[in-house]
């Protein structure tokens, strides 16, 4: 109720100011023309009666005022009519589909984001009536909801911020000097985006004036369109009081194989590793391995290299060496293959440490040669047909996560061959790095892999328990007609009652798969764009 | 006959039992499910030995299961229910369970009509006089009771009053419920609610609220007074409001008012452990709004109603009183309509007259529903912060605050729609919407910012 229809002249106002004091305190009701109904100013029951006469006018006030409510047609702003929708509507049973993963609560959310991305795919706008109950999913995951409710949920945005506000995608093109930080981080995000060189440069010139946390931020965000002429100002940054600065350019840094820093690191990487090669007659080239770990120095720190306190299991000076081939160019290991150096490394007293280094330096620059001779050499290793390997214990761990730095396809092909030649144990560990979405036709033979180790050995199926591999293979198995048969036909092998607790875990795991993978080309099938019969 | 997803989880007590019948939505728990016209079985394994027997009929739409659930229907039954709208079930024979269920339906609904066609049993007219009398005496003396209570708090004023106890209005309440005037209990019980809401878009302020409501139960106490010089109609209205209860015969003897009439909204109310369920409709010929109240003990079915969407063609009995809005059902059959649309819907301005209509016959009503046709929403400008509202050329209103709001504008996209609601003269809670030929509803007790499309 606005005060503009409070003070209507129904005379409701005065009557409820009077019947908030009480009838003791109010002054008697002054011979309104409407305060009181001349039937109730003559009715004997409220003669003497205070209280009752404030009541009757109360009533009749009321009864008045709320009779005579509503507004002009001029009070109400309407809303500017909806773009159009984007894309064609929504086929009835994808938005049924829609309701019932709403109602499903925060377990549904998988397959809520698996919903907008093939709705997407279809070129399909979420029904209407369910738009709002995805703005926390947008949160999340602007790229899946914006094209399918990005329309529809920037209008309620706007109508509901009220005429004068600025749609809401437009606040991205902002000044990233102002706001909260999460909405500067967002601008400057932005602006880096746009042109790489004008943000690094309107940085720099305020770059002093920043808090430590906001500074380590926007320097997180030079992420976007880094690029060699930003290595001086990130070199700088090295010296900043800040340790998240800090931590943030050394990590930037490293992703610049031609900064000084680069440079720094393959010196000392050149320093520890030495691969010293002698001609031996008729014996052909012998190479070994001289690893000289590196000591502690400020000029390490500064560069981000410091012996990790909590560490127990790698000594002192091998963690240096493992965070210096972490941070170091894999250009600093170009002087012999790397086959022969990953050999070379796994006879080493520090094998751990320096794969760990190659590792990390493997995955930062992306680079597929590499990972194939590490998935090659420490496959060889986890098999335990490369002599002398000092600990063969941790090498499946090494391999798979290796090959999982390989591109999907040769990752399928590999653990197709690994189906037949290795045993489940190393099977389920490479799994274990899976990427997230298989091919239809790994997906098949990974089911046929699950079903035939079930029927193996009994060692298999618990291993395939523990592993959780079958439940977990749900998300990334490409839902067709043939997988969901092939997860259909795998629980029908399992036994439907029984005693035995690994059994019934197991039923369980392939009952989520084949649901799973039902529910999955259901929801293509209703989209029309999942296969026919 | 069958039933949409939508419409199905509609029937859902609760959100957990949206959520748990979803669980039981797969085809591959079932064991032998099956359908034979409207029946449709099957069984289930759950946490007890045997597995659990549920059946459903999907024209009441009614069930029975054999688990131990306290919900109706239970998530076994929302369960098979989903199963059979994915993929119809099998047609077949229904097992014994089954049939004997569908078939005692049967023989109840035959045993009832068969009841209301016997001629009613004698009445003992004079010690039916003497228990009126003395309820007559006993809701008397409660009226003096609830008279004096109201100018005492006249007295004091309404500032002391908002920070009494809640027992001071419980003690008053509690007073007319032994005086057998339940509907004022009601009405005594509401006022401390009321007068600590907090302030919300579209609801008029506490201590107007609370002042208003003050107000209604004095016109309401004044007319109780003066029943003998109302008109039988009227009368009855008040005596409803009091909370005398409408026999079964003078129900009976009530004339039929067939139509075809749409189902626009369902709400469902817990209230001190009874579910009051209440289904709103609306004549396509006659134009009449109709209200039908059923009340179920938590645990126990609510009698099937027809829902949201579907046309109910047949006969409404309306209760005694003016304006007549409650009413029972009586012999008809629901089907789907389409398209859907909002029969009698009007301007701002007829309905507000509407409105002032019902207040003049009984000023005492609560809330009332409204029909607007082709009305848009939009903001209104308030003192403090911002409320929406819908309007037309004649006029506006504002709105309810609620989490459907957002899901309101988004399907009207600016565009006229056609609302229905409750008004209480501040501002309208919207129940049901029909834009663009479809009709959508407002989930009951969903904090969810969602509609349910009925039709």
């Amino acid at each position: 109720m606005s005060g503009a229809a409070m003070t209507a002249g129904d005379g409701f106002g005065p009557a409820l100011a009077a019947a908030l004091l009480g009838a003791d305190r109010a002054p008697a009701a002054p011979g309104a023309p409407h305060g009181t109904a001349p039937d109730l100013a003559l009715d004997p029951d409220l003669a003497g009666n205070p209280g009752g006469a404030l009541l009757a006018r109360l009533a009749v006030a009321g009864a008045r005022h709320l009779a005579g409510a509503g507004l002009t047609a001029e009070a109400l702003t309407t809303f500017p009519p909806g773009a159009a929708r984007e894309g064609r509507a929504c086929p009835p049973a994808a938005a049924a589909r829609l309701a019932l993963l709403l109602s499903g609560g925060p377990s549904a959310e998988m397959r809520l984001r698996e919903w907008c991305a093939l709705a997407g795919a279809a070129g399909v706008s979420a029904p209407a009536w369910l738009l709002p109950a995805l703005a926390p999913l947008r949160e999340k995951a602007p790229e899946l909801v914006h094209p399918v409710a990005g329309a529809g949920l920037d209008w309620l945005a706007q109508v509901e911020a009220g005429a004068g506000a600025p749609p809401p995608r437009a606040r991205e093109a902002a000044d990233w000097t102002e706001g909260t930080p999460a909405e500067r981080r967002a601008a400057f995000a932005a602006f880096r985006g746009r042109d790489p060189e004008a943000a690094r440069a309107a940085l720099q010139a305020g770059f002093k004036a920043e808090r430590a946390e906001m500074r380590q931020h926007l320097v997180e965000a030079m992420r976007a369109g880094l690029n060699d002429s930003d290595e001086p100002f990130l070199e700088a940054c090295l010296d900043d009081r800040a340790l998240g600065v800090r931590s943030a350019a050394q990590r930037l840094l490293a992703r610049l194989p031609r900064s000084r820093f680069a440079d720094r690191m393959a010196a000392r990487v050149a320093a520890a590793l030495v691969v010293e090669s002698r001609k031996r007659f008729l014996l052909g080239t012998q190479h070994a391995l001289t690893v000289a770990l590196p000591e502690e120095s400020p000029e390490l720190a500064r560069d981000g290299v410091a012996p990790r306190s909590w560490e127990r299991d790698t000594g002192r000076r091998a963690g240096l060496l493992r965070d210096i081939l972490a941070a170091a160019p894999l250009r600093a290991l170009s002087a012999h293959p790397p086959r022969l150096l990953i050999e070379l490394a796994l006879r080493s007293d520090f094998p751990l440490s320096i794969l760990e280094g190659l590792m990390a330096a493997m995955r930062r620059e992306d680079d597929h040669a590499w990972a194939r001779e590490l998935a090659a050499v420490l496959g060889e290793a986890a098999a335990g047909r490369l002599p002398d390997v000092k600990d063969p214990k941790p090498m499946p761990g090494l391999w798979a996560r290796a090959a999982a730095a390989l591109p999907a396809e040769e990752w399928e092909r590999l653990v197709q061959e690994s189906f037949r030649t290795r045993g489940a144990e190393a099977v389920i560990t490479l799994l274990g790095n899976a990427p997230h979405a298989f091919s239809e036709g790994f997906s098949e033979a990974l089911i046929r892999w699950f079903s035939a180790t079930l029927r193996a050995t009994r060692a298999g199926r618990q291993a395939l328990v523990k592993s959780w591999a079958i439940g977990r293979s749900s998300q990334a198995c490409a839902p067709s007609e043939r997988t969901a048969a092939a997860a259909a036909a795998l629980l029908e092998d399992l036994p439907a009652e029984s005693a035995d607790q690994t059994e019934q875990q197991l039923r369980n795991q392939a009952t989520g798969l084949a649901e799973v993978l039902a529910l999955r080309l259901a929801m293509r099938r209703e989209f029309g764009t999942g296969e026919r019969d | 006959m069958t039933l949409t997803v939508e419409q199905i989880l509609e029937l859902a007590p609760d959100a957990p039992s949206r959520k748990a019948g979803q669980g039981q939505a797969k085809a591959a728990s079932w064991s032998g499910p099956g359908r034979d016209g409207t029946l449709i079985w099957g069984e289930i394994k759950g946490s007890g030995a045997a597995p659990y027997r549920t059946v459903c009929d999907l024209a009441g739409p009614a069930s029975k299961c054999t688990c131990p659930s306290r919900k109706f229907p239970c998530k076994h039954a929302l369960g098979l229910m989903l199963v059979n709208a994915a993929a119809p079930l099998p047609a077949g024979e229904p097992p014994d369970w089954a049939a004997a269920w569908g078939k005692g339906r049967e023989t109840r609904a035959a045993r009832a009509e068969t009841r209301a066609a016997e001629p009613p049993k004698p009445v003992d007219e004079r010690a039916q006089a003497r228990r009126q009398q003395a309820r007559a005496a006993r809701v008397s003396d409660a009226l003096d009771e609830l008279d004096l209570w109201l100018r005492d708090l006249m007295r004091r004023g309404l500032a002391a009053a908002r920070s009494e106890p809640y027992a001071f209005w419980d003690r008053m309440a509690g007073r007319l419920v032994d005086g057998q005037a339940p509907g004022l209990a009601r009405r005594v019980r509401a006022l401390p609610g009321l007068a600590a809401a907090a302030p919300a878009a579209g609801a008029p302020r506490p201590e107007a609220a609370l002042a208003l409501g003050i107000g209604r139960l004095g016109l309401l106490l004044r007319a109780a007074r003066r029943l003998d010089a109302l008109s039988p109609e009227a009368a009855a209205g008040v005596r409803a409001a009091i909370g005398y209860p409408v026999a079964a015969e003078e129900l009976a003897a009530r004339p039929d008012r067939a139509d075809d009439w749409a189902v626009l909204a369902q709400t469902l109310e817990e209230e001190g452990g009874l579910t009051a369920r209440t289904v709103w409709l609306a004549g396509r010929r006659g134009g009449a709004v109709a209200q039908v109240i059923d009340f179920g003990a938590a645990g126990s079915p609510l009698p099937p109603a027809p829902l949201p969407g579907q046309d109910f063609t047949g006969a409404l009995g309306f209760y005694p009183g003016e304006p007549a809005l409650r009413a029972v059902f009586r012999e008809g059959r629901a089907a789907p309509s389409s398209p859907a649309s909002l029969p009698g819907g009007t301007g701002v301005a007829a309905a507000l007259e509407g409105f002032a209509e019902a207040l003049a016959r009984a000023p005492w009503t609560e809330r009332w529903p409204l029909r607007l046709a082709g009305v848009r929403f939009g903001r209104l400008a308030a003192d403090e912060g911002t409320a929406y509202g819908v309007g037309d050329a004649t006029g506006c209103l504002s709105l309810r605050a609620g989490p459907q709001l957002p899901a309101l504008l988004t399907v009207s996209a600016g565009r006229p729609v056609d609302l229905f609601g409750l008004y209480d003269g501040t501002g309208l809670v919207p129940l049901a919407m029909v834009a663009e030929g479809h009709l959508y509803t407002l989930p009951a007790g969903d904090p969810r910012p969602i509609l349910a499309r009925a039709a």
